[in-house]
């Protein structure tokens, strides 16, 4: 007689469940074909680049009222991991605008065929910044040179990126090479490794956590980052200061272009196509020095008076052949990794 | 003879008229569905893995980098360092738990069992919050939520064991004047060491192929095999290092399972443990002090993980829960109510897929359609390739057309299932092998077609283990992270991608909001495992 009632009980609480689930994936189903679907009302391009990647505030919405088109920005680590992804996911991209290939990554792009089209977007240096402060403080002459880095003086105090998945780590293991020479690059990281070299994975941790002179003070004094770094500091400090407390070793400075193109494979290339054509456009370019921190390439676009004052482009900065890079980039990487790592 | 033999007395009855044959048949056909899903999204992507390792020229030069080596040799010294350290604090506890008898006995070995059903990205997290600090990765986080995690396994499997030994055989040894130690020595251990060794065994396979502890605390200089191949396949690009990396971990993993298939692990796990206790002496007070302390320890991380979703020590902001629903997180690639949505319908695919498939196959196992040892083979396989090489396997597969699915949301859910299914089967065919075939020939006798005995014995007194296994089958799903981190996109993030992603990261919100998913998926697993 008892037995009954729990029966009935059991089965509502099971219906109840199921519909519930039902309308669940019914909501899902609904709301993934409304995302793909609506693509005659609401235009939209997604733009992939790396975690570094901080526009303007607004910057896109000239653009979106022009076109139409709403901009949609999506991070994915540095730019290693973004040419990995973009190669594993080829054919059939997560977006359809690649941002931050640099020209140390181009040729792996082009051997993959993962861009239809690709043009440069910005030019930098990738430098060692140097923390004033610190130095002064601890009563030490600032290292001018790389070969200085290797100086037990200097223990324990720069942070490097690993080049396998960071534009400015590979940058920078270019610049070791272009300046010890095939024969002496590698013995240089095994002493940079004895003098307490520390390796991160990205740009963003190294500069923003371990580095001493920006928002993380960190503990390391010594950062490879870009020869804009210190005109971001003097923007962004809080309070306000005249000088940046960083500057930036010239003889270490290696030359990076960047590159934005269409991935192929796009469901929306006429969108993407604008949109690539926006940011070679003035608005844009103008905007990049003080949010991105790199150099235009649009001649027209002017720039700020910070970055006039405080950016570092060297007129000889240090450079690898492009096909000298694609030749070896494979064989060097793994070289490092063994002398550094 | 008919179904009506059995009233005509004097002739025997046979189960095996017509009509059970056909249900054979029919029972056989439809076992063409587990075994498909298996071949499809098994078999193939696993051997294409290791045709392609043995077909890249750069295989050799692979196999002979100093990287790989140290890699292999990390993942192996980590792991037996996690099961001594696992043995030495897991054993007092297990001793306590499983030999005396008092009031929260029973709490506290729930307490012990729990964290090993939930999530490896979830008991990562908790261990996070509790280093303090930024720099909270590490070989120490690492084994902290290995030993953690693998409690359990020891409390199920020695615990078992040791709660069987005779007290008589203790007291005699005692009465012939062996100190505890001598008795611990000479008649506990040498019945304990089956288990003992089935443990450990078990310990050290979970911790070798770790890969969500690993990911989300070793850092960029801890690195398992499987965080490895991980990481040379999708971070640095090099395919070839990865897939040469997966078939040492297939070779190296099926090399412990085959040394330790005398227990069967997994079966063993899952048996209950019967057994007399003693009962607790006033003068093991201490017992019980030592058993509310481990207590206490083991729920501390996963209370810090509340605190921590409320920002950093000396903080308190609920901008990380915030964080969840308004669109912030969008930056970083993060949605998580779609991630949250996305878990759920995958949780449910999978189980709507696994849990036939499981049915079937036990069905055909307890008819004798096919053999226990076949059974063994066609779902052990996806056990012991862990997610990683499914994921990667499926990535490097199914890339051109007409299998031109890696994109495709829907592979997940199936390779969830996949991932599923093995235990789904066992709990099942345990259920049904339970049940006495006197009710089946009863219900025979009473008229019942066979497809009618099937639907009203067999599954109605099933109902438990269906249950448990959708419950377990969905718990799997929602803390899956292996093989959906290979083939997770921007549309089908799941919950432990998005923790992984957000715990990853540098920033206050974000970490916040990293331990806030955490206790999300907490919660819905469960919610999940409770119904179990």
């Amino acid at each position: 007689m008892t037995r009954k009632p729990m029966k009935r009980t059991t089965k509502t609480r099971t219906a109840i469940t199921v519909i519930t689930l039902l309308s669940l994936v019914g909501l899902s189903a609904c709301s993934a074909s409304g995302a793909n679907g609506n693509s005659a009302e609401q235009r939209s391009v997604t733009l992939l680049a790396y975690d570094a990647f901080t526009p303007q505030e607004g910057i896109f919405e000239p653009f979106t009222a022009d076109t139409g088109i709403e901009v949609k920005i999506v991070t994915g680590g540095d730019t290693g991991t973004l040419v990995s992804k973009a190669i594993l996911t080829a054919g059939n991209p997560e977006a359809d605008v690649l941002w931050g290939v640099d020209n140390t990554f181009l040729a792996r792009v082009q051997e993959a065929d993962v861009l239809d089209t690709i043009e440069a977007v910005d030019t930098g240096d990738v430098c060692i910044n140097i923390h004033d402060d610190y130095f002064e403080n601890a009563g030490l002459r600032p290292p001018s040179s790389l070969a200085d880095l290797i100086d037990p003086a200097y223990k324990s105090m720069l942070v490097v990126q690993d080049p396998r998945t960071s534009s400015p780590g590979l940058a920078f293991l270019l610049a070791t090479i272009a300046t010890f020479g095939e024969s002496g690059w590698r013995d240089y990281w095994t002493q940079l490794r004895t003098n307490g070299v520390k390796v991160v994975s990205d740009w963003t941790t190294a500069y923003t956590v371990e580095f001493s002179g920006s928002t993380g003070k960190g503990s390391r004094p010594l950062v490879v980052s870009y020869g804009s770094s210190p005109p971001a500091e003097v923007l962004y400090s809080d309070p306000p200061v005249a000088e940046p407390p960083t500057s930036v070793m010239e003889s270490s400075c290696f030359r990076q272009i960047e590159y934005v193109g269409r991935l192929k494979g796009t469901q929306r290339p006429h969108e993407a196509d604008k949109l690539i054509e926006f940011l070679l456009g003035k608005t844009f370019q103008e905007s990049m020095p003080l949010t991105l921190f790199v150099f235009p390439v649009n001649e027209s676009a002017e720039l700020p008076e910070v970055f006039e004052k405080f950016a570092v482009q060297p007129s000889n900065p240090l450079t690898i052949d492009a096909d000298a890079i694609a030749a070896n980039r494979e064989l060097w990487i793994e070289q490092w990794a063994d002398s550094a790592l | 003879m008919g179904r009506f033999g059995a009233l005509t007395p004097g002739v025997s009855v046979t189960r095996f008229d017509d009509e059970p044959v056909v249900f054979n048949r029919i029972v056989a056909f439809l076992l063409l569905l587990p075994v498909g899903l298996l071949t499809v999204f098994y078999i193939l992507p696993t051997l294409n893995l290791i045709t392609s390792a043995t077909s890249a020229s750069s295989a050799v030069e692979h196999l002979s980098s100093r990287s790989t080596w140290n890699v292999l040799w990390f993942t192996t010294w980590q792991a037996a360092l996690s099961t001594l350290l696992t043995l030495v604090v897991a054993l007092p506890v297990t001793w306590a738990v499983s030999v005396f008898r008092f009031r929260g006995r029973s709490i506290a070995q729930a307490v012990m069992v729990t964290p090993f059903v939930m999530p490896s990205v979830v008991v990562a997290a908790a261990v996070r919050s509790i280093i303090p600090g930024n720099d909270n990765t590490g070989l120490i986080p690492i084994l902290i939520a290995h030993c953690i995690f693998n409690v359990a396994v020891v409390v199920r499997v020695v615990g078992g064991r040791w709660s069987l030994i005779p007290r008589d055989v203790i007291h005699a040894a005692t009465s012939l004047g062996a100190s505890p130690y001598k008795v611990f020595t000479t008649v506990t251990l040498p019945l304990l060491r089956r288990s003992l060794a089935a443990a450990s065994a078990l310990v050290f396979a979970f911790t070798f192929m770790s890969y969500g502890v690993v990911a989300i605390l070793g850092g960029p200089t801890y690195r398992t095999i499987e965080v490895e191949i991980f990481t040379q396949a999708v971070a640095f690009g090099d395919v070839d290092e990865a897939v040469v990396l997966s078939v040492l971990q297939v070779v190296a993993v099926g090399l412990l399972f085959t040394l330790t298939s005398g227990e069967s692990p997994i079966a063993q796990r899952m048996a209950s443990s019967h057994g007399v206790p003693l009962t607790l002496h006033p003068r093991h007070r201490t017992i019980r002090t030592f058993l509310a302390i481990s207590c206490v320890l083991m729920c501390a991380p996963f209370v810090l993980l509340i605190r921590r979703s409320f920002g950093s020590e000396g903080t308190f902001t609920t901008a990380g829960w915030r964080a969840l629903w308004d669109s912030s997180l969008s930056t970083v690639g993060v949605d998580v109510p779609r991630a949250a949505l996305n878990t759920i319908v995958f949780a449910v695919g999978c189980v709507v897929i696994a849990l036939p498939c499981a049915v079937i196959i036990a069905t055909a196992r307890q008819r004798m359609v096919i053999r226990a040892r076949q059974v063994e083979l066609l779902t052990a396989g996806p056990v012991i390739t862990s997610g990683v090489i499914l994921g990667f396997g499926a990535l490097i597969t199914f890339d051109t057309s007409p299998m031109d699915w890696r994109s495709s949301t829907w592979l997940i859910p199936v390779m969830h299932s996949v991932v599923a299914l093995p235990l789904a089967t066992r709990i099942i065919v345990q259920s049904l092998l339970e049940i006495p075939q006197g009710q089946r020939e009863a219900a025979a006798t009473l008229g019942a077609g066979p497809f009618s005995t099937w639907w009203t014995i067999d599954i109605s007194a099933s109902r438990r283990a269906l249950q448990s296994a959708a419950g377990v089958s969905a718990a799997l799903s929602i803390g899956e992270f292996g093989a959906t981190s290979f083939l997770s996109r921007q549309e089908s993030q799941t919950l432990p991608v998005v923790l992984a992603q957000l715990l990853g990261r540098p920033g206050e919100i974000v970490q916040a909001a990293g331990f806030a998913v955490s206790l999300l998926m907490a919660t819905f697993v469960a919610v999940v495992v409770a119904r179990a």
